[in-house]
């Protein structure tokens, strides 16, 4: 078991990450209340991990090698590129770094299987452009029927306040669902862990103690200094990235919520018309994108060489 | 409690132009006195529904952004009758009377004032009934503050195109003013009320 306690490391910190993207704007807006976010998307991550998880699972174990030494490596590998591009203050996917760390060490062990990559990135491609053309189909859509119902501002305030308790939990969910992946999937059939709801739960489990333990600090960042947005925007961004994360646990493949987010929050953007969206911004997120894997996998990849010396 | 305020806040406005309209018909003081009594107290009771009103909402309801909204939005209202409260103020205690000849265009300016305050009323309750009717009334706001702003500009040239003194024109001139006044602080209230509307229409 000792084993996992990389992946479990990975899970709390992945968990303290990414409850942000999802509770992140209404809790800086101070929408929700910490408490009530963190224990709502807790259960859901888990919930999410267990029934819905399996799938992610199977398809990185698809990737990695059969080895627990080398998947304990991948999982150590991947966390330490994260913390890195974190500190470096890039957007980072977790998704990304699990990844490559696996092709890494399985490059230098002889093991890489490719087969299920091509599937992998045209996802990591696909997550961004699909949550932005949800977002604009989301807003418009629930534009529509809010401006179709008469209702008085303070109406309007608590159903915006409790759908977006539901998208936060939905979005929760499909953090757990697909990203638990990230964290148990590479022990999958290493030695003794050949339960995909075993290692779902242990995963889901981390993931929600990180966003229990540590998920303010990062739901505050997300929300007061990267992207600040209205409540019916919030629910908007968190409700795409929440049906576009969900879609692609369906496929069984693990994406950002972080790169699901900011498509969200474009998609916001260009359904109100703004122009003149930073470029710098959009560079930073797009070197975020290509650097995670790279670093993550020339690490593994060092690290496993290094070790069989 | 909401409705409430905004009750007080048409009784002052409309015990504006009662009071108006009393001075010109040469009613008795303690009739005066007795109207101003009653604006002096809608002023004062919607100032204290609005400080419980704000206590309410800083308790509880509404989003942090959508309380400011509000909050500023009744602060904006409650510069309504306290500039009615005001023109009583000048004619009761200062004494400033309007000679009878613009009478008429003086009471006129008066209802103006007061069919435009009226409205912004209107304006916020439909934000809280229905958001979507309360751009209409606000521009309807703006449309009443234009003929109050008109019938000022008239009255005001009037004045200073007669043989009265200047110090006696300046003060009749500061009355007109401040009647119109109430009508600009409907139409700033009410610009505030679109605003809030047109927010919520994403």
């Amino acid at each position: 078991m000792w084993a996992l306690a990389g992946g479990v490391f990975l899970g709390w910190a992945l968990g303290a990450n990414d409850a942000a993207n999802v509770f992140g704007t209404a809790v800086a807006a101070r929408v929700i209340r910490f408490t009530t976010a963190a224990l709502v998307a807790s259960m859901a991550i888990v919930a999410g991990a267990y029934f819905e998880g399996a799938a992610g699972i199977e398809t990185l174990a698809a990737v990695s090698t059969d080895s627990l030494e080398a998947a304990v490596l991948a999982t150590i590998c991947a966390a330490i590129a994260v913390t890195a591009m974190t500190l470096a203050k890039l957007p980072v996917s977790t998704s990304q770094a699990v990844v490559g760390a696996i092709i890494g060490t399985g490059l230098v062990a002889g093991q890489a299987d490719w087969s299920g990559l091509p599937k992998i990135l045209t996802c990591w491609v696909a997550t961004p452009i699909a949550a932005l053309l949800i977002s604009c189909c989301v807003y418009a859509l629930l534009r529509m029927l809010l401006n179709r119902v008469g209702m008085s501002i303070l109406t309007r305030d608590n159903l915006l306040w409790m759908a977006l308790i539901v998208a936060g939990a939905y979005g929760a969910y499909a953090l757990g669902a697909n990203n638990v992946a990230n964290v148990t999937g590479v022990f999958y059939g290493t030695g003794p862990f050949d339960s995909t709801s075993q290692l779902a739960l242990i995963g889901g489990i981390s993931m929600a103690l990180g966003a229990l333990t540590f998920g303010r600090r990062v739901m505050m960042t997300v929300g007061a200094d990267l992207v600040r947005l209205d409540a019916f925007a919030a629910l908007v961004a968190v409700l795409s990235e929440a049906i576009t994360v969900h879609m692609f646990a369906e496929i069984g493949v693990p994406v950002s919520t972080s790169q699901a987010l900011v498509g969200g929050v474009l998609g916001v953007g260009i359904m109100r018309g703004v122009r003149g969206i930073d470029r710098t911004v959009l560079g930073r997120i797009a070197l975020g994108w290509v650097l995670t894997p790279f670093c993550s996998g020339a690490l593994s990849a060092a690290a496993t060489l290094l070790l069989a010396k | 409690m909401i409705d409430r305020y905004l009750e007080q806040v048409a009784e002052c406005i409309n015990a504006m132009a009662s009071f108006v309209r009393a001075d010109i018909e040469g009613r008795q003081q303690s009739d005066l006195e007795e109207i101003a009594l009653q604006a002096h107290t809608a002023e004062s009771k919607a100032d204290d529904l609005r400080r419980e009103i704000q206590i309410f909402l800083f308790g509880r309801a509404l989003f942090p952004e959508s309380r400011g909204d509000v909050l500023g939005l009744l602060e904006a209202v409650d510069r309504v009758p306290n500039q009615a409260d005001n023109v009583i103020g000048m004619i009761l205690r200062q004494g400033i009377s309007m000679p009878v000849e613009w009478a008429t265009l003086w009471l006129n300016q008066v209802e103006a004032a007061q069919k435009c305050s009226l409205k912004l009323v209107e304006a916020v309750r439909t934000l809280f009934i229905d958001y979507r009717g309360a751009i209409d009334l606000s521009d309807q706001v703006n449309t009443l503050e234009s003929q109050s702003d008109t019938a000022e500009r008239n009255l005001i040239s009037s004045i200073f195109n007669s043989e009265m003194p200047t110090a006696e024109k300046i003060l009749l001139r500061d009355l007109v003013e401040a009647s119109g006044s109430v009508a600009d602080r409907a139409e700033d209230a009410s610009d505030r009320v679109r605003i809030i509307a047109v927010k919520r229409q994403n």
